[in-house]
């Protein structure tokens, strides 16, 4: 993850997903950028399995209805108008928290899928698959989808016996990209160095320090003239484990959707020195 | 007064350049307003002076009291968002993920549960270095953007603009196509994209525009680094063309980005290269001049 947008976290979540499969290890990579999931962009792929992605919502049966009005009082969100003679859902406002279809007398909100986008599974090699939520455009909640896709990777990962899940997270440090983080044994910050990086890295940082989760920095598009980052690793103690120098070669490889990591020696680098922490974080060892 | 909101689709693409530069040659005649709540930039290059913050709660969560609970577990089956867990011998929300839907109170039998506002983030006030104002957010840690935050602090905006006679809000907004960037653009007179050639901001582009055209708002695109490939910053042009809306320019990738922001300013204030300068002070004299036309 990382808050700021744009900073590089598709870039470092494929390159590490490709370099840790091709070294032979049994890898899946879930986008759950599902606004705008773009790591599939950079993957050649076959697709496995397709399924929309639902949401459940109540929908009023009128010949059930009773007409008590108890339901507008059950909804938190002004979802639910009970008029006198009529009951109005409105979509847009509903969390699905099935307060008014469980608790209504008559039984009378039956909760009914709603398709909000959908998530795709694909095979890019025998060591890795790939899976990518995507959000309708127009719907408004992106966190469910979020929390689907990555249950879904979750699960896949356990039955295929997979060594490595990565996560592609979404930008920001609302509760679309903290779903990503919760489910996972530590977390890559990938920042740039440039105030907004900082900041909004810093914003992303305090979410994971809460979470206690291992956590380490890895900073994109590298080049001299501020010191920021280092700062701020070293009064919270967070390790700045790799750098990428910016390369305009790579910039452009990255616009045509090829992220060639053998070409870019600085960046296969960077990959080994994130493998080796992550490896050291989880067999227990000093982060 | 009229209202343009800066988005991209795709994050990085040089949103908060943009807007800070449009702020610059807005001058007091503008609001400066950050939507983008989880991640707010602008106040760092505008700069923010004599500050004032409110806090803002939207929603609530559940609490249990530990004392009351007798771990019968009720709660904890109606949930369907995983936010209620055995602490015990009792149950306890987790702050988090709780959505403050009120259900599980309502099956509790001992009344150990109760609904209390949730702070969900800070808003600021202050004055720019261009003698405009700035309102901009910072959300609480993991709490739910769902864009009421954002209306909260374009609600300030318009009645700063209101009181003071400024003649534009601009408003920058943030990455995504979902509640948070609907709400930066719903009702808004006119978007401008950022976006820059590659497949990535191409693909994240042509959702964005799918979200602004469902809103039916005008929309124009500006190129931000259209060196990195000219084959598909023409490809940009295309798409935006049959989307019916407005190619306006293109910017060359430079290092006067990187820098102005290193150094607090915009980059209007910091580089020499006209490629920049005449895109950005052009591009907003269209815009604006069109709108004052209509007024």
């Amino acid at each position: 993850m990382s808050g700021k947008g744009g900073v590089g976290k598709t870039t470092v979540a494929v390159s590490f997903a490709t370099h840790m499969a091709r070294r032979g290890g049994k890898v899946l990579l879930a986008d759950l950028d599902v606004e705008e999931p773009n790591a599939g962009l950079f993957l050649e792929k076959q697709l496995i399995d397709s399924a929309d992605a639902v949401v459940y919502r109540p929908q009023w049966k009128e010949d059930l209805c009773i007409l008590c009005g108890k339901c507008q009082g059950f909804c938190a969100f002004n979802a639910i108008a009970a008029l006198p003679k009529y009951v109005i859902v409105f979509p847009e406002l509903c969390h699905s928290c099935y307060a008014c279809s469980e608790l209504c007398p008559a039984s009378a909100l039956p909760m009914i899928p709603v398709r909000i986008g959908q998530i795709q599974q694909y095979s890019v090699n025998e060591h890795l698959v790939f899976i990518e939520g995507r959000l309708d455009i127009g719907q408004e909640i992106a966190s469910i989808l979020v929390r689907q896709t990555r249950d879904k990777a979750l699960q896949e990962a356990q039955a295929a016996g997979m060594q490595w899940l990565v996560f592609d997270a979404a930008p920001g440090t609302a509760c679309a990209s903290r779903e990503a983080m919760i489910k996972s044994d530590a977390v890559i910050l990938v920042t740039e160095p440039t105030p907004f990086g900082l900041h909004d890295m810093s914003l992303a940082f305090r979410m994971v320090k809460a979470s206690g989760k291992p956590c380490a920095i890895v900073v994109n598009k590298d080049s001299p003239g501020y010191a920021g980052i280092e700062q701020f690793a070293r009064e919270e103690q967070v390790p700045i484990i790799a750098r990428i120098p910016y390369n305009s070669e790579l910039a452009q490889s990255y616009s045509v959707g090829s992220i060639p990591t053998g070409a870019f020696p600085a960046l296969e680098d960077a990959l080994s020195r994130i493998a080796s922490w992550l490896l050291e974080v989880s067999t227990g060892g000093q982060p | 007064m009229i209202c343009i909101t800066i988005l991209s689709g795709k994050g990085g693409t040089g949103k908060t350049s943009v807007a800070a530069s449009f702020g610059y040659l807005a001058g007091k005649r503008a609001v400066l307003c950050d939507c983008d709540v989880d991640a707010s930039n602008l106040a760092l290059v505008a700069g923010a002076q004599d500050i004032q913050s409110r806090e803002y709660s939207g929603g609530k969560v559940a609490v249990i009291d530990q004392e009351a609970c007798l771990g019968c577990g009720a709660c904890a089956q109606v949930c369907h968002f995983d936010a209620i867990e055995k602490n015990g011998s009792k149950y306890r929300i987790e702050t988090a993920s709780c959505e403050g839907c009120g259900y599980c109170p309502r099956v509790c039998s001992f009344n150990a549960i109760c609904m209390v506002e949730r702070k969900s983030g800070d808003i600021f006030i202050g004055q720019t270095r261009f003698d405009s104002a700035i309102v901009y957010a910072e959300l609480s840690i993991g709490a739910e953007n769902s864009g009421k935050l954002s209306t909260q602090v374009r609600r300030l905006a318009d009645e700063i603009a209101e009181e003071t006679d400024a003649e534009v809000i601009i408003i920058d907004g943030p990455p995504g196509v979902s509640c948070p960037a609907i709400a930066a653009a719903t009702g808004v007179n006119y978007i401008l994209f950022v976006s820059e050639p590659t497949l990535s901001g191409i693909s994240d582009l042509e959702r964005a525009m799918e979200m602004s055209g469902k809103l039916k708002i005008p929309a124009g695109v500006l190129v931000n680094r259209a060196d990195i490939n000219e084959i598909l910053s023409t490809k940009i042009k295309e798409i935006t063309t049959r989307a019916g809306n407005d190619f306006w320019r293109t910017m060359p990738l430079s290092s006067d980005f990187v820098r102005a922001v290193r150094n607090g300013k915009t980059v209007l204030e910091e580089t020499d290269d006209e490629r920049i300068t005449s895109v950005l002070t052009q591009t907003w004299r269209s815009i604006s001049e069109r709108f004052q036309k209509w007024q």
